[in-house]
């Protein structure tokens, strides 16, 4: 069994990387989730994914997230919050998933969001429901927002892309509207667009 | 000597799609913008997806694979792509789209 997996952290030197997956009812991978495999041989290769940053990237950020997309932006965000590039630069992220009870990550983008209040937002989008007020309430410093990740961060950040990397990570179907979005109606040069699909 | 073969009526094409077509075993994508039709192979040249899954926006035409762009109307790259987008001789009488195979469009390796 092969599966090709984002890291959601970054450490150097990394002793232990973590992976964000998403378990699948009769998934063969998901068998394992959740059980203790301890001494079990893993292979690793890679890396693989061209959704990547170096600290030498010095422009504002962009990162549209849906579903277990975020597992790989949150190791970005952790390498911009390590190097101080979001101390320097304007971040926006925004994270999509269908309902409140679908998000996870939170804590992490709480805290990015309370270490650079100046710099960086936090819009959260569902798709299946309007954000519970006790949702809300937990997360002060996160705004909330309806539909679909890609349509609203389009539409939030419309004319004000700026010379932003646009970072997008997610289901397919979402990868694939949303570079459409900002190919033919942004006009984001491809040079500034970073992308993997997940599916 | 040209070798014309009809694609389908050129309003067939919806303006900035990309059409898959297959003309007697060729696989072309077709676009269209206002009076303007374009044909070219169907495969991108960097890693052979098909391009009818890209976007045009009346200007370039976008792999969505790499993200490679190139001039609707030259072929030629208009940023990252590597290689120039071939075309096929096309034209519209009567309302039909015809293209010229009598060169079969490949990329070099």
């Amino acid at each position: 069994m092969a599966r090709a997996l984002s890291m959601a952290t970054f450490e150097r030197p990394a002793r232990r990387v973590t992976f964000t997956v998403k378990r699948i009812p009769g998934g063969a991978l998901s068998a394992w989730l959740g059980v203790d495999i301890s001494g079990a041989a893993v292979r690793l290769s890679g890396p693989l994914g061209k959704a990547t940053f170096e600290p030498g990237d010095a422009h504002d950020l962009l990162v549209v997230a849906g579903g277990s997309g975020l597992g790989p932006m949150l190791s970005i965000l952790a390498r911009e919050q390590a190097c101080g590039h979001l101390a320097r630069h304007a971040g926006h992220i925004f994270f999509g998933v269908r309902t409140a009870d679908d998000l996870y990550g939170m804590d992490q983008l709480a805290v990015l969001a309370a270490e650079f209040e100046d710099s960086v937002r936090l819009t959260v989008v569902l798709s299946d429901e309007v954000a519970p007020s006790a949702v809300t309430a937990q997360w002060p410093a996160i705004r909330f927002s309806e539909g679909l990740v890609h349509e609203a961060a389009l539409r939030e950040q419309a004319g004000a892309f700026g010379d932003a990397l646009v970072y997008m990570a997610g289901p397919p179907p979402m990868v694939d509207a949303g570079l459409r979005s900002l190919v033919t109606e942004a006009r984001i040069p491809p040079a500034r667009i970073r992308f993997d699909r997940f599916s | 000597m040209s070798a014309w073969k009809k694609l389908c009526a050129s309003g067939d094409i919806g303006e900035n799609a990309l059409v898959e077509l297959d003309i007697d075993g060729v696989a072309v994508v077709v676009t269209r913008t206002g009076d303007e039709c374009f044909v070219y192979p169907l495969r991108c040249p960097h890693m052979e997806e098909p391009l009818s899954t890209g976007f045009c926006d009346g200007a370039t035409v976008t792999c969505s694979f790499h993200l490679w762009q190139w001039d609707m109307r030259t072929g030629e790259s208009t940023g990252n792509a590597e290689v120039d987008l071939l075309k096929y001789p096309v034209k519209v009488e009567g309302g039909v789209l015809y293209a010229d195979f009598a060169e079969i469009l490949t990329y070099e390796d």
